[in-house]
């Protein structure tokens, strides 16, 4: 009989250095999980992209047990990345931070595709521009 | 410790963006992670009766040390917050919590229960009663906030071949000692002398705790901080390290100063996509492969050092 889930868990944590730290320690103590069985298993699997925040879905089960899936990083983040800058503009209607090419965003939303809600690479490409535009970053 | 548990509830057009840009703000105070709740979030399997459920509303949840700087931290929140609402037309909400830390390091130890990995070697939390039978050997242990519980994979992995290629007398290393829970069972398998090594001094601090508990002989072990082989300076008949592929392949670098001939080295923490990797480099540096494991996408490799 297939496990019954007690809770879904979305975080989003910095690769390779999950730690009984918040956020994970209070997202995951209050289900029971074993944390650092969690930051094991997550280091892991996210070795290899040092530097990045993933966001991940934790499925809890009622024996607590625990799967995760991980995905790709928040938009903002490989934006920020993209035009090399530490932080969004505090007025983005006004304020421009940074700016990023077409080729730049095409790529983010190839990587972002599997997550987003889009249709086509177009859509996905509308709604990376999106969030540069409410970053205050440029698209050229 | 205690800390501030500032919750953003939030509502927008375009929920995921509105996460974003909430989240980043909180990256904003160096921040290693949050909590982003989701309403729409789908489980892949049933509920249980007794689940905690889908959240009712879209948030972002971050932490802050409790401190001056997370008053300014609160503060600066607030204000950035202010300013995507007259941006991006976000509608907001904000609540604070003071949570202490023991309430989570704690939580988890009701449901770590006594545990038998391999044939013979029985690991028991401290908080649990747990009547022996005549052939088990009973691993004490209270992991605290170090990596080793023996109930993943990695660890039950390495304990198995322990028990399989352990032989009475060998002198033990144990690479990222974390508990020190493979120490404990190669002291209780007959060790002859047994060590490890953890760069966190926590961990370190634990597993001197757990050897004692065990009542393993003050004299009879070491442990110390240190980045991997550091502070090691004798060879070993057993070598093990249940830590991540690419310190193991950073390990394997050196592991010919600190083994012996005919030592066995069993690694374990590797995802299956990197364990031919692992295999070919132990091979290339004088391991035979004796035996590699597999379990829930996790992998161990024994190898025998030639030389």
């Amino acid at each position: 009989m297939a496990k019954k889930v007690l809770a879904l868990i979305k975080l989003q944590v910095e690769a390779g250095k999950a730690n009984p730290s918040p956020p994970i320690g209070p997202a995951l103590g209050q289900h029971g999980v074993n944390i650092m069985d969690f930051c094991k298993a997550f280091n892991a699997k996210t070795a290899n992209d040092e530097g990045m925040i993933i966001p991940v879905v934790i499925t809890v089960y009622q024996d607590r047990s625990f799967t995760f899936i991980t995905k790709t990083p928040p938009a903002a983040v490989l934006l920020k990345k993209a035009a090399k800058i530490a932080k969004g503009a505090n007025d983005p209607k006004r304020e421009r931070v940074g700016k990023v090419t077409r080729q730049q965003v095409q790529e983010i939303a190839k990587l972002k595709m599997v997550d987003l809600n889009a249709y086509n690479l177009d859509a996905a490409c509308k709604i990376i521009e999106g969030t540069a535009r409410s970053m205050g970053i440029d698209v050229e | 410790m205690k800390w501030i548990e500032a919750k953003v509830v939030f509502n927008h057009s375009d929920n995921d963006l509105a996460a974003d840009l909430i989240a980043d703000i909180f990256y904003g105070f160096d921040l290693q992670g949050v909590v982003i709740e989701d309403p729409y979030i789908e489980a892949g399997d049933d509920w249980a009766e007794d689940a905690i459920g889908r959240p009712n509303s879209h948030s972002v949840i971050g932490y802050f040390p409790k401190g001056r700087q997370a008053e300014e931290n609160c503060r600066v929140l607030t204000h950035k917050l202010e300013e995507l609402q007259s941006n991006l037309g976000l509608f907001y909400r904000i609540s604070y919590k003071e949570l202490d830390e023991e309430n989570w390091a704690e939580a988890w130890k009701a449901f770590f229960w006594p545990q038998k990995i391999g044939r013979q070697i029985v690991v028991k939390p401290t908080w649990w009663d747990y009547h022996a039978k005549p052939d088990d050997i009973v691993v004490e242990l209270d992991p605290g906030m170090a990596f080793g519980t023996g109930t993943h994979p990695t660890t039950a992995l390495c304990i198995e071949m322990m028990e399989t290629y352990f032989k009475d007398g060998d002198t033990f290393l144990d690479v990222g000692t974390g508990s020190g829970i493979l120490m404990i069972a190669a002291a209780k398998l007959g060790a002859g002398a047994v060590c490890g090594v953890d760069r966190d001094e926590i961990a370190v601090k634990i597993a001197i705790k757990n050897l004692m508990l065990n009542k393993i002989d003050r004299n009879y072990f070491s442990v110390h901080t240190g980045n991997l082989l550091e502070g090691i300076e004798r060879k070993y008949d057993f070598i093990a390290a249940n830590i991540l592929t690419h310190v193991i392949l950073d390990l394997l670098d050196d592991i010919k100063q600190v083994i012996k001939k005919k030592g066995i080295f069993v690694c374990s923490g590797i995802l299956e996509d990197n364990a031919d990797l692992v295999a070919a480099k132990m091979k290339k540096i004088g391991f035979d492969i004796l035996e590699s494991r597999t379990r829930e996408q996790w992998v161990a490799i024994c190898g025998r050092f030639k030389v």
